[in-house]
């Protein structure tokens, strides 16, 4: 078939979009990904279908390999790399009416998981263009247009805006279930701490600057900037290459009666709910209902923010005996790091001399702190952390260090959560921001309690006093959300305001938040209330679609009188009488009184009428409309009934 | 010719999801799925909005039909065997739009882009066998505006096709006009137009019979007279111990081949007898009453 001339534009538009989506999350994509979708951008009109078949197979392939190569990508990151790939071959072999249509489709589920990435306006805005343009692709195909016309924008922004209210409505009052199931991973990328140590989880977390949590303190000291670790995860089972939670603890019941106390610190979550909360390893619940289990970490009993007490014990969870899972170590899993931590074991008699051998030895590499510390392999990857490439996050330096201890024979466990946070003297809380977040060892001392060790504190002190922005060199801040220049700061104050209410109220608007907020409107048994109206909603605007459909299909039937001749018009054709063309009514009329002798009276009844009502200025129109309604029931009854058709002649 | 028409009203519309709308529903889903798993608004609001376009699209695609108005012919004739172009006239109330034409379930499909206004479309049909038929309804969809829904209508068309048999070569009785009367002398037809000489050209004769190696000579325009080397007309007739249907298929073949080259013929067929004439009409005649012999 020959290709029709807006296929190319909508190509072309849907190439557009794909670059417009890509561009927030370029810092995301794989290597391999970004060389396929340029490779595949460039030979896209490559008109051959065979040759474009090579070329997407040899493009994923070469991703493929990549992956099982390099492979240092989590499986949502992965995942997402490829469906953006795929769009960029799918569009390479969109060149014919029926694939555009599957393309841009593709194009827009790379659109949704490029927002699980990027959120912030910016990145929102761009990505309603490329939705846009795909639209604009489907909307120019599907008409035939044979060029791109400023015409087909308007439409489909007339489409969106058609749509927005009622996909703002079911955004607003559709239910949200909760997880279906967790994702890996899957948290970290663009809205907090996800609930694994996997490589490159927290780097990513760093670039965004939403807020994560408010501290308010009453009657207590804010504590120095190097001390305020704020844990949410312990991470206690180690395969090799990744940290994960251990088995569920089982749970510590609160040891004290909660006393009233005016010390306290008040927390109040913003990012997404999770079912661990931070808090600083000290201090009774107020909740009763809200427990710490043996990990010591805080677990979620309902929403809303939540108080710790000072209690003047220290904390059960300090002593709990490490389990096996907290000193298991994979074998031959990271060579290098298992000889150096099994020399150590021999060497040193005492844990605590071990660990003063680690530090020595840290601060002896000359390791540097990076955001961005290019892929590790899939086959030993923390002794290419600690041996080979030597630079790192938090993160790779937490799992690396506890991977250490546990070869050296101490049981150890990696704890995510946050490190530091912004004081806020106007508002008297500590912000704690989602690049704030930290991931730190905790090592079983001959003491007999856990006791929190960071070896990133040993390597970029600054991360500790001063926060991240303030340990990372210049390329690494521009990673970062915010411009670190004051003056640019200033001029994007508008923006940055924008933003931010986006965030707060378009991202973050999140389950708790709809049932505060249907509470609001609607009082108790919100939800349900909130359905009743969506469907309500729904069904109206069925109900209006179809009355206007219904409206259209009046107009074209024409007025009254037109209704009442085409009823005269179907019941003469049961005797054989049709107006032939360019015949009058009257010698219609005529013609068929003369073949129906006994429809005579009843036919020029109607036909005066019918002259009246259209001709005549000043008739009464509703008597003039009964009479054609009295016509045309006994020409109905003269018509049908057995009796009138036996009389008639043949 | 005679024509009917119909003006295509939302009564007679069906509307179902396309291909695309079923993976574009499952991608909204997805959409939701991850949104609602990964508590990331940007997919779940991709969701939403997909959902919604897709609802606006159910209207939207009906309204792509409404209001088409569209003239058939009430007869067309043709070959059997062969493409039938059914000329159907199609006005578009207004806007441009992309659609599909199919006579009956095994009709071959048009498409194409109809713009606002009045326009011819040639839909084909092919029927196997000589005679009167009925046209199969004919199908027209529409999946404007974005590819989520197919609406069709169906409409049946008061259209008669009359076909002429099967034209297939084979031998056929030939009879010589005006002295086959009577005489029975049957002459197997092989190569009946012979050269005979040259007259000067009329224009009437169109350039067919222009003598163009004359011409191109210098000697100027001249007409090759061909002639039938026993009678100038014949009369076709079915050969005899040869099955009715395939007689009938070689005397068509005779005589698309006789009309083209501008002989006269005639019909001894049955109960059918047409003296030898020739042009288009004479044509067409005969090969009606060939079609329309029981």
């Amino acid at each position: 078939m020959r290709q029709e001339p807006f296929i190319r534009y909508g190509q072309a538009l849907q190439a557009i979009a794909l670059v417009l989506l890509l561009l927030p999350v370029i810092s995301q994509l794989l290597p391999a990904t970004g060389f396929g979708i340029l490779i595949a951008l460039i030979l896209r009109k490559e008109q051959q279908l065979k040759r474009r078949r090579l070329i997407s197979l040899s493009l994923l392939a070469i991703w493929g390999a990549n992956q099982l190569i390099a492979g240092s990508a989590g499986w949502l990151e992965a995942a997402t790399n490829l469906v953006w790939l795929l769009a960029a071959l799918r569009l390479l072999e969109a060149n014919d009416r029926k694939n555009i249509g599957g393309s841009g489709l593709l194009l827009l589920l790379a659109l949704g998981l490029a927002g699980l990435q990027a959120n912030g306006l910016a990145a929102s805005l761009l990505a309603a263009v490329a939705a846009l343009l795909v639209l604009c692709s489907l909307l120019g195909v599907q008409q035939g247009a044979q060029k791109l016309k400023v015409a087909l924008f308007g439409q489909a922004i007339a489409l969106l805006s058609l749509a927005l209210p009622l996909a703002g409505g079911l955004f607003l009052l559709a239910p949200r279930l909760p997880a279906l199931w967790q994702l890996p991973g899957a948290n970290s990328a663009s809205t907090g701490l996800s609930d694994e140590l996997d490589p490159g989880s927290i780097a990513s977390l760093v670039q965004n600057d939403s807020e994560a949590a408010i501290l308010q303190l009453r009657n207590l000291q804010l504590p120095p900037a190097e001390s305020r670790y704020w844990r949410v995860r312990v991470l206690s089972d180690f395969d090799g290459r990744r940290w994960q939670p251990g088995p569920t603890a089982p749970l510590e019941i609160n040891p004290l009666p909660v006393l009233a106390s005016n010390q306290q610190q008040r927390w109040i979550m913003q990012g997404p709910s999770r079912k661990t909360l931070p808090w600083a390893g000290f201090g009774i619940p107020e909740n009763p209902n809200q427990k710490i289990n043996r990990n010591g970490e805080l677990l979620k009993a309902g929403e809303g923010p939540y108080v710790l007490v000072k209690g003047n014990r220290k904390p059960n969870w300090l002593s709990q005996i490490p389990t096996a899972n907290e000193s298991q170590w994979p074998k031959g899993s990271n060579p290098q790091l298992e000889a150096l931590g099994t020399q150590w074991k021999l060497q040193y008699p005492s844990p605590n001399q071990r660990l003063d051998a680690a530090f020595r030895w840290f601060k002896a590499q000359g390791f540097e702190y990076t955001l961005r510390p290019g892929l590790m392999p899939i086959k030993a990857p923390l002794d290419a952390v600690l041996f080979e490439q030597k630079r790192g996050f938090c993160e790779h330096y937490a799992a690396a260090f506890a991977a250490l201890m546990r070869a050296a024979g101490i049981p150890a466990r990696v704890v995510i959560g946050y490190q530091g946070g912004e004081w806020q003297p106007a508002t008297k809380q500590l912000q704690i921001l989602q690049r704030d977040a930290h991931a730190w060892v905790e090592l079983w001392l001959p003491a007999g309690e856990w006791r929190t060790v960071d070896p990133t504190a040993w390597i970029a002190l600054n991360r500790i006093s001063q926060g991240v922005s303030a340990s990372l060199n210049a390329s690494d801040r521009n990673q970062l959300g915010r411009p670190v220049l004051g003056w640019f700061n200033q001029l994007l104050a508008p923006w940055q305001k924008l933003d931010q209410g986006w965030g707060d109220w378009v991202m973050g608007f999140d389950r708790a938040k709809q049932n505060l907020l249907l509470e609001k409107w609607l009082g108790p048994e919100a939800s349900y209330r909130a359905l009743q109206i969506l469907a309500s909603g729904l069904c109206g605007l069925l109900f209006l679609g179809i009355s206007l459909l219904w409206r259209q299909r009046w107009q074209q039937k024409g007025d009254k009188a037109k209704q009442e001749l085409n009823r005269l018009l179907r019941y003469l054709a049961k005797h054989k009488l049709q107006p032939n063309p360019g015949e009058t009514l009257s010698a219609f009329i005529e013609r068929a009184y003369n073949q129906e002798v006994k429809l005579k009276p009843e036919l020029i009844k109607f036909k005066e009428a019918y002259y009246r009502l259209r001709f005549e200025a000043n008739t009464d129109k509703k008597t003039e409309q009964e009479r054609l309604r009295s016509a045309i029931k006994t020409l109905k009854h003269l018509c049908f009934s057995p009796q009138g058709r036996a009389q008639s002649p043949p | 010719m005679q024509s009917s028409g119909l003006r295509l009203s939302l009564r007679r519309i069906f509307i179902v999801p396309s291909a695309l709308g079923w993976l574009w529903a499952a991608v909204g889903g997805l959409l939701y799925i991850v949104g609602v798993n990964t508590s990331s608004n940007i997919p779940l609001i991709l969701g939403f909005l997909m959902l919604a376009l897709q609802l606006l699209a159910i209207f939207l695609t009906a309204q792509t039909l409404h209001g088409l108005q569209l003239n058939w012919p009430t007869q067309i004739e043709g070959w059997a065997g062969a493409q039938l172009p059914l000329i159907l006239q199609l006005t578009v109330p207004k806007g441009m739009r992309y659609l599909g034409l199919q006579l009956g379930p095994k009709g071959r499909r048009w498409e194409g882009i109809c713009a606002a206004g009045m326009q011819q479309i040639a839909v084909p049909w092919q029927g196997e066998s000589r005679g009167l038929h009925k046209l199969p309804r004919l199908r027209i969809d529409s999946q404007a505006p974005l590819g989520l829904w197919v609406c069709w209508v169906r409409v049946q068309l008061a259209t008669e096709a009359l076909l002429y048999p099967v034209p297939i070569a084979a031998a056929v009785v030939e009879m010589p006009w005006p002295q086959a009367v009577g005489t029975q002398q049957a002459q197997q037809s092989a190569e009946p137009h012979d050269f005979h000489s040259l007259q000067p050209h009329r224009p009437e004769e169109g350039p067919q019979r222009l003598a163009w190696k004359q011409l191109a000579r210098g000697h100027g325009e001249l007409s090759k007279r061909f002639e039938a080397p026993s009678a100038k007309a014949v009369l076709l007739s079915l050969q005899p111990g040869i099955e009715k249907e395939k007689g009938l298929s070689a005397i068509a073949a005779r005589i698309k081949q006789l009309a083209s080259s501008g002989d006269s013929y005639g019909l001894l067929v049955d109960h059918i007898d047409i003296p030898p004439a020739n042009g288009a009409e004479h044509r067409r005649i005969c090969l009606r009453s060939l079609a329309l012999l029981p």
